[in-house]
């Protein structure tokens, strides 16, 4: 059934963000602002403000380490899929942390909506916590996303705000992990929940906590993980109330300001050293739910003038009945992370200021800008990450034309995130659910002047990381035969994209012999981690379930099986959304993609592709067919013959006279 | 190829107005397109080496093909993409003021 709008959702459309004046003339008067003080600005020398600055930076990462410490969940403790930041008065994001940056690049605009929508009713005092998960509101990117974020009040004006995000195993909807492949609209999804009072005084309220948590598979977990972000909260208020004390509270908000005005002066000094120019990026979303075998697309034109960019989304698809869509927040998000990572190595982030170096561009029905109530329970790694791979096309190619000698960008890294979520009870009889993060080691693309990093990582999580194995098997009932690189998976290229890798696993100690498994892995019909310069893309994402497999046979027989060739059964492809059971003889596996490559193969030193067969890297055929490197036993790379088997297929793939074929 | 040359890309330098091969000098588009000279071929989809294990049409039903461009020259490949048949034409580069030199 196609979606129909709802009245009154209007309301939580909140895209377009107010400047500060604008919001105050918006808020209640009850609520005291505190605002800029000329004389403290004044008096902020530069070694106040470095040390300020860097004490910011320092608590972001103090609100980390709570945030970890008391979460048991897996995906936050082991695979860092969180965020947290410090923010302004309005809610302007002076420093974001090293975690998830797409969680937290809307944070804005949830408090901005909140001061709005709650300064009157309920009001907005010290000690108050807010939860959300809804996207169209901000402050995530999917429902699973729930943030948190607490006004710091001193005396009696708001002074900040500070927020820590998590992604939550499970908050409902009719699939187990919340990812409903058969998703139509965002009511068959867990029901986004708008900017809601949840701690006041500083105790959580318990019946709102009831009405959270009664929504989730897994409450017990949600109920942790909610009390991590408080922590984190109180942490950083505490450690900024110290700061305030010590340096007066002036002087700690002129160096916020200060923070945010610097990151725009230095990312707009960077946007003019580049060239003026346009550069389009098209990204893929294959299957908008279990059944459909349509291709959705997202196309971007970046152009930058001067010391601005400015990216317009016209052209992408119409928002789908699926769960692929995703709002303005994940299309802002997927701008963001790849502003930090390619344009700011060298820059704070301070996406309060970088952003105003930004316009977008984007008609609200679209898949990345999505209406209530489309479906958007996959938003953050369906349109939300395929809107991260356009953009960082169009920056990579940008800066791909800059004369230097330390370039610093990637082609695109890991296209798409195989979602993988299972669920079931344990040995124990325990309920689980989770979603698997061994994807989360995603191959970086290639750079101008080396590879790419081998399962580097991902864009939006600079501090991210997988859970190893051993956590998974102890954590749930499966049971690994094998985590690792795979051969080919990097884009192939001058430079080479870094390789991501693959994991197959069997269902192990349940007492149902069975796990239920829900994949969503995007990039299976296309490969989304695009090339630069001529290089090729990384490859596509692949998943088998072998079904009725001789594995318990193998194992038995003390036969450890290291392909899938070696496992009978019946080998099902599985599409890229599917919700299934996983039976006790079932073998489930998963690969996902690496980074783009960056230039011609063909131009590849010979010397490397012969490093990559001995480690792994590329298969023998693709240093055959792709690179045109001829190997031998005895001397390795033989250069003769590599030569003209190069000529050979540079005629042959250019479908010129004289190809071999 | 003359000196007085712009960067573009890895395999690609401005020049007066046109855009040349960096690797051989052959010309292979102008300002505002710059791959307009350059060989175009398409290819099924897992033509590309390892990339795609399974044909797209297992997937969706949008045609879906591997394509490249190439120096007309030195047939140094340009841009390497696999995309829908219906989205050729979408990626596009222009430098701005290049037209103007």
């Amino acid at each position: 059934m196609t979606a129909f709008p709802v009245a009154g959702s209007e309301k939580f459309a909140n895209k377009l963000l107010a400047r500060d004046d604008e919001l105050l003339a918006k808020i209640s008067p009850a609520l005291k602002v505190h605002g800029r003080n000329a004389a403290a600005t004044d008096s902020v020398d530069p070694l106040t403000y470095e040390v300020v600055r860097h004490r910011l930076w320092a608590i972001t990462e103090e609100m980390g380490d709570a945030v970890k410490r008391m979460s048991g969940s897996v995906v936050v403790t082991d695979a860092n899929d969180f965020g947290v930041a410090v923010m302004d008065e309005f809610g302007n994001s002076v420093q974001v942390g090293l975690y998830n940056t797409a969680l937290c690049a809307s944070m804005d605009m949830a408090i901005k909506w909140t001061m709005e929508h709650r300064s009157g009713n309920p009001g907005i005092r010290a000690g108050d916590m807010f939860i959300c998960n809804d996207p169209w509101v901000g402050g995530g990117i999917h429902q699973n996303d729930v943030s948190l974020f607490a006004p710091l009040f001193i005396e009696d004006e708001l002074f900040a705000w500070t927020c820590a995000v998590a992604h939550q195993v499970d908050l409902g909807g009719v699939s187990p992990g919340s990812w409903s492949v058969h998703s139509e609209d965002v009511f068959w999804e867990s029901l986004p929940i708008p900017p809601l009072k949840i701690v006041a005084d500083g105790r959580i309220l318990a019946d709102v906590e009831d009405a959270y948590l009664r929504r989730s598979r897994m409450p017990a977990l949600v109920a942790l993980d909610l009390r991590a972000k408080v922590g984190a909260n109180n942490v950083a208020q505490q450690q900024l109330t110290r700061l305030a004390e010590k340096y007066g509270a002036g002087v700690v908000k002129a160096v916020m300001r200060q923070m945010m005005d610097d990151a725009e002066f230095r990312l707009r000094a960077r946007l003019r050293e580049l060239p003026d120019g346009t550069w389009t990026g098209l990204a893929y979303q294959d299957q908008a739910r279990q059944g459909d075998r349509g291709l959705y697309k997202i196309t971007v034109e970046m152009t930058k003038r001067d010391d601005s960019l400015t990216f317009d989304f016209t052209g992408t698809d119409p928002q789908v009945d699926g769960l692929i869509n995703c709002t303005y927040a994940g299309l802002r998000g997927g701008i963001v992370t790849v502003i930090l990572t390619q344009l700011c190595g060298k820059i704070p982030w301070s996406t309060g200021g970088l952003m105003r170096c930004i316009r977008i561009i984007s008609e609200p029905g679209t898949i990345n800008n999505c209406t209530f109530p489309a479906g958007i329970s996959k938003a953050s790694v369906a349109s939300g990450w395929a809107t991260t791979n356009a953009v960082h096309e169009c920056v990579a190619s940008m800066l791909d034309a800059e004369e230097t000698d330390d370039p610093s960008f990637t082609s695109v890294c890991k296209g798409s995130f195989g979602l993988s979520l299972l669920a079931g009870v344990d040995q124990y009889d325990r309920p689980f659910v989770t979603m698997l993060s061994d994807v989360m080691a995603g191959g970086f693309g290639a750079r101008p002047d080396r590879d790419g990093v081998d399962t580097g990582g991902e864009v939006p999580i600079a501090a991210g990381r997988i859970a190893d194995v051993e956590m998974n098997e102890f954590s749930y009932p499966v049971l690994y035969l094998w985590r690792r690189e795979e051969p080919d998976t990097g884009g192939p290229g001058r430079f080479r994209g870094g390789v991501g890798g693959s994991s197959c696993m069997i269902p192990h100690d349940t007492t149902i012999k069975s796990i239920h498994l829900v994949s969503s892995a995007s990039g299976k019909a296309v490969p989304q981690a695009v090339g630069i310069s001529g290089g090729y893309p990384a490859s596509a994402a692949h998943e088998v379930i072998v079904r009725g497999s001789n594995i318990r046979e193998l194992m038995a027989s003390r036969s450890m099986p290291s392909t899938l060739r070696a496992i009978l059964g019946a080998h099902e492809v599985v599409p890229p959304a599917l919700e299934t059971d996983l039976d006790w003889d079932d073998v489930y596996f998963y690969e996902w993609s690496g980074g783009g490559g960056y230039g011609d193969p063909l131009r590849r030193q010979p010397s490397l592709v012969l490093s990559d067969v001995n480690n792994g890297k590329v298969s023998s055929r693709a240093a055959n067919e792709v690179y045109g490197v001829v190997l031998t036993t005895e001397t390795g790379v033989n250069d003769t013959e590599t030569e003209r088997r190069r000529d050979t297929l540079r005629k042959d793939r250019a479908g010129v006279a004289g190809a071999s074929s | 190829m003359t000196t007085n040359t712009k960067r573009l890309d890895d395999n690609l330098v401005s020049s007066s107005g046109s855009v040349l091969c960096t690797h051989c000098g052959t010309v292979v588009g102008t300002a505002n397109e710059w791959l307009k000279e350059a060989l175009v071929r398409e290819r099924p989809a897992q033509d590309g080496g390892s990339l795609v294990a399974e044909d797209p049409a297992v997937y969706v039903n949008a045609p879906v093909v591997f394509r490249q461009f190439f120096c007309p020259g030195c047939l140094t490949a340009l841009q390497t993409e696999i995309l829908a048949v219906a989205d050729e034409g979408i990626r596009v580069k222009r430098l701005g003021g290049l037209a103007d030199e």
